[in-house]
């Protein structure tokens, strides 16, 4: 072999091994020779190692210019330049937009409102990918006009962005999806009554009630023949009438509690019916038209009767003997408070057993019978306080009252015995020696 | 030529060398008009004044005369500051003419035109500056109409290089023109995927720029249609094409709403564009170029609408397009195209169309009207 070949490759196949282990070297070894480049020169790679590395680096591909640019740009900008060139024109355009809205609301609402501490939508990676894919999608399908197609793809969107509480974004997909349903009426009828439904928990959310009432009222309309979206239409319409009327006074509130109630008969839920019922009842409670409340309590007292629903049971025994009360039919308020006591006392319900003591005793106290209602009233208190319920209060100051009610005819007497005369002058004394 | 004189290299004085405005090589002739224009052969005097120098040439004559000396320092940077002034204007006078001139298809003459510009913007600018981009690029067009391929590469190269070499971003505009002509020019080559990508940065950049609406964007759009349309996949050609269809037609329909307010004496006293363009607001102006990139881009969609008629009649569409075309005509004031492409929609649903044909047909009435009025003075003066 060549002198010369055979010198270089000798001194790139220097090994290690034949060197002595560091730690047994001295500080002078380990400062100045280790270090030096001729030592490091020694020891370089076999030739077999150094051919194969420029080898592999010449069998990578080279970046193609479509590559560099993507380590240059931005993502917004990769996804976009990705989109147009499918042809997918119309998803770059909503993208555009979005992220436009979501720019310029940023700026309307100043730099200190809470939302600004969440980042961008184009700073978040998956989320932007996941709009653009789905965008994608239903362009695509809204070109072979398959527009139930397309409505799946912005519902999948829309609850993605709910999902991940970006309501802005999921609100408007609903929008889309509802806009969709209107254009184009030959979609299933099943989508369409669920885009209304969309909608107005949209609406309801954001505070518009009269949109989400709207809706909410077509939604009802639009799954008469659906079974189970029919029952939740009903259902959701009777929440919402319940909602409405307790932010109103008055007239409409009880017309709004008369249709929640019509509502949730439709509806085939009967728990729910027999609380609207209950709710309808006290409204005309307050409103003092005694006859009407009557009527629907005896409906809530039948129900809960026959389904064993001893809470239930309770509140409708209590409102009726309230209304009872008022309208002075004194039997019939013994009557129902004893078949509560009852009924209750069998179960050994504490809460519910105290409660019932209490009604007992406040009515009995309202008819003058003070004993009776001591009786009850002290067992009620009794109960409330080893049980420490949120009752407590009420079953003490009512306790305290019939013991007070009960002590005032003998301080009436009291008062009788003693020297009216006396109090009389020292009470005039003064006036005297004022004038 | 009438306006030419013949002039001797040997007269000049000893350092001065009078080039060709056209090839640069020692000139023998120049135009006697401006007397500062050299030319070396009568075909380059011809060509460039058919190209530009027509319309320029008195412009050119104060520009390029020897300045006399100004004793104050102030007068003499008013004076420059005048000059530089009215080159940036020129430059853009000619960069109209020549994308014009590309777009009615006259490529020879538009060399001319983008070569006036660039020495115009060279000489204002400096040779590397972004601000020469677009001249560039319309020699890029104007060569790739020619069919020389090469040359073409060379501008747009020369461009790119330009851009890269800046410190900052160049302006959006700017790099999606550039794009947009690259794009072109791999369309010539039957690189389609090349085209699309540059089409993609074309179309990103300007709705950044301009915003995603735009009638510059259209183009953009346009030529994506044209390089799905040869790579086969014509479902998208059609997205995109009505999607161009309905920009331009939002466009036109905004310009004609705010001209056919104008009052009817300037039409009557026949006063030229210039003045209009003067009082109206940039966005209600349509300039040349504009103008001849819509004909253009309007008449392509319509022969594609036609051919498809058979297999995909959307009869709206077509409304659309000859309506866009109506407008255009009317406000070039070409009135008897007006009625012509008025007769062509069909069963048209849109209202829209309807009421602007209503305003359009009230609007000449009146014309017609005033002019007859004129004339009845006239005679009795």
């Amino acid at each position: 072999m060549n002198p010369l070949v055979a010198a270089e490759t000798s001194m790139h196949r220097k090994k290690r091994s034949n060197e002595i282990p560091t730690k047994q070297q001295s500080s002078f070894f380990q400062n100045i020779i280790l270090p030096s480049k001729a030592y490091q020169e020694k020891s370089k790679l076999p030739l077999k190692q150094l051919k194969d590395t420029a080898k592999n680096y010449e069998k990578q591909p080279s970046l193609r210019k479509s590559d560099t640019e993507k380590h240059r740009t931005s993502l917004q900008r990769q996804l976009s330049i990705d989109m147009l060139l499918q042809g997918y024109h119309q998803s770059f355009r909503e993208l555009c937009s979005i992220l436009q809205w979501q720019k310029n609301d940023r700026e309307r609402l100043g730099a200190e409102h809470p939302y600004n501490r969440r980042p961008l939508l184009d700073a978040e990676v998956d989320k932007l990918r996941f709009l653009c894919v789905y965008l994608n999608r239903a362009e695509e399908t809204e070109r072979r006009k398959q527009y139930s197609n397309v409505y799946k793809n912005y519902l999948e969107l829309a609850s993605f962005f709910f999902k991940s509480d970006d309501h802005w974004l999921s609100d408007y997909f609903y929008k889309k999806c509802l806009s969709l349903v209107q254009t184009y009426s030959q979609l299933d009828s099943q989508l369409v009554a669920e885009a209304y439904r969309n909608v107005a928990t949209v609406y309801e959310r954001q505070g518009n009630f009269r949109k989400a009432l709207l809706n909410y009222e077509t939604y009802c309309k639009s799954s008469e023949h659906y079974y189970d979206l029919k029952t939740d239409a009903n259902l959701q319409l009777t929440r919402f009438y319940i909602k409405l009327s307790e932010h109103k006074n008055d007239d409409e509130a009880l017309t709004y509690i008369i249709k929640a109630y019509e509502a949730s008969k439709q509806s085939d839920d009967k728990n729910v019916e027999n609380e609207t019922c209950y709710k309808l009842g006290h409204a005309y409670l307050e409103r003092e038209n005694i006859e009407l409340a009557l009527k629907y309590f005896h409906i809530c007292y039948d129900h809960c009767q026959r389904v064993n629903d001893y809470e239930g049971f309770g509140q409708a025994s209590e409102a009726l003997a309230i209304c009872y009360q008022k309208k002075e039919n004194i039997e019939k308020v013994s009557e129902y408070l004893t078949r509560y006591l009852q009924k209750v006392s069998n179960k050994h319900d504490d809460n519910q057993y105290a409660r019932a003591c209490s009604t007992f005793g406040l009515i009995q106290t309202n008819l003058g019978h003070y004993d009776s209602a001591m009786e009850s009233l002290s067992k009620a208190y009794s109960i409330a306080l080893a049980n420490d319920s949120s009752d407590l209060n009420r079953n003490r100051v009512l306790y305290g009252v019939v013991n007070g009610l009960k002590l005032r005819s003998t301080f009436l007497d009291h008062i009788n015995h003693m020297k009216i005369g006396e109090l009389i002058k020292w009470k005039s004394a003064p006036l005297k020696n004022a004038l | 030529m009438a306006t030419t004189e013949l002039v001797y290299p040997l007269a000049f004085p000893k350092s001065v060398v009078h080039k060709c405005e056209i090839c640069g090589k020692a000139a023998s002739r120049m135009c006697s008009k401006c007397r500062v224009t050299y030319y070396c052969s009568e075909e380059h005097q011809a060509a460039d004044n058919i190209g530009i120098h027509d319309k320029i040439c008195s412009t050119l004559a104060s520009l390029r005369l020897k300045q006399p000396f100004l004793p104050s320092e102030e007068e003499r940077r008013e004076r420059d500051r005048e000059i530089r002034d009215r080159k940036i204007h020129l430059v853009g006078v000619t960069r109209m003419i020549g994308e014009r001139h590309v777009f009615q298809d006259r490529f020879e003459a538009a060399v001319p035109a983008a070569l006036a510009s660039l020495k115009l913007a060279i000489e204002v600018h400096g040779p590397r500056s972004v601000e020469l981009i677009p001249s560039y690029l319309i020699l890029a067009e104007a060569s790739l109409g020619l069919k020389q391929l090469n040359q073409c590469w060379e501008y747009l190269s020369q461009a790119q290089y330009t851009v890269l070499q800046q410190h900052e971003q160049a302006p959006l505009a700017i790099t999606s023109q550039l794009a947009r002509n690259m794009a072109q020019l791999s369309i010539a080559r039957k690189e389609y995927d090349d085209a699309a990508r540059h089409l993609a940065n074309d179309i990103y950049d300007a709705s950044l720029c301009y915003g995603t609406e735009h009638h510059k964007v259209a183009g953009g759009y346009f030529l994506l249609g044209k390089v799905f349309k040869l790579m086969n996949r014509n479902e998208v050609t059609e997205s995109l094409y009505t999607q161009v269809t309905q920009m331009w037609y939002n466009f036109l329909r905004r310009l004609l709403q705010s001209r056919v307010v104008f009052s009817d004496m300037d039409a009557i006293l026949g006063k030229k564009d210039e003045d209009d363009e003067d009082e109206l607001t940039s966005s209600s102006k349509l300039d040349l170029s504009t103008e001849a990139e819509a004909f253009n881009t309007l008449q392509t969609l319509l022969n594609y609408r036609l051919e498809t008629q058979q297999t995909n009649p959307m009869t709206q569409e077509l409304n659309k397009i000859h309506h866009c075309l109506t407008i255009l005509y009317f406000l070039a004031r070409d009135y008897i195209q007006v009625h012509d492409s008025m007769n062509k929609i069909k069963d048209c649903t849109i209202q829209d169309i309807e009421d602007d044909q209503q305003r359009i047909l009230k609007f000449l009435e009146q014309l017609g009207q005033m002019k007859a009025l004129m004339k009845r003075q006239q005679q009795q003066n």
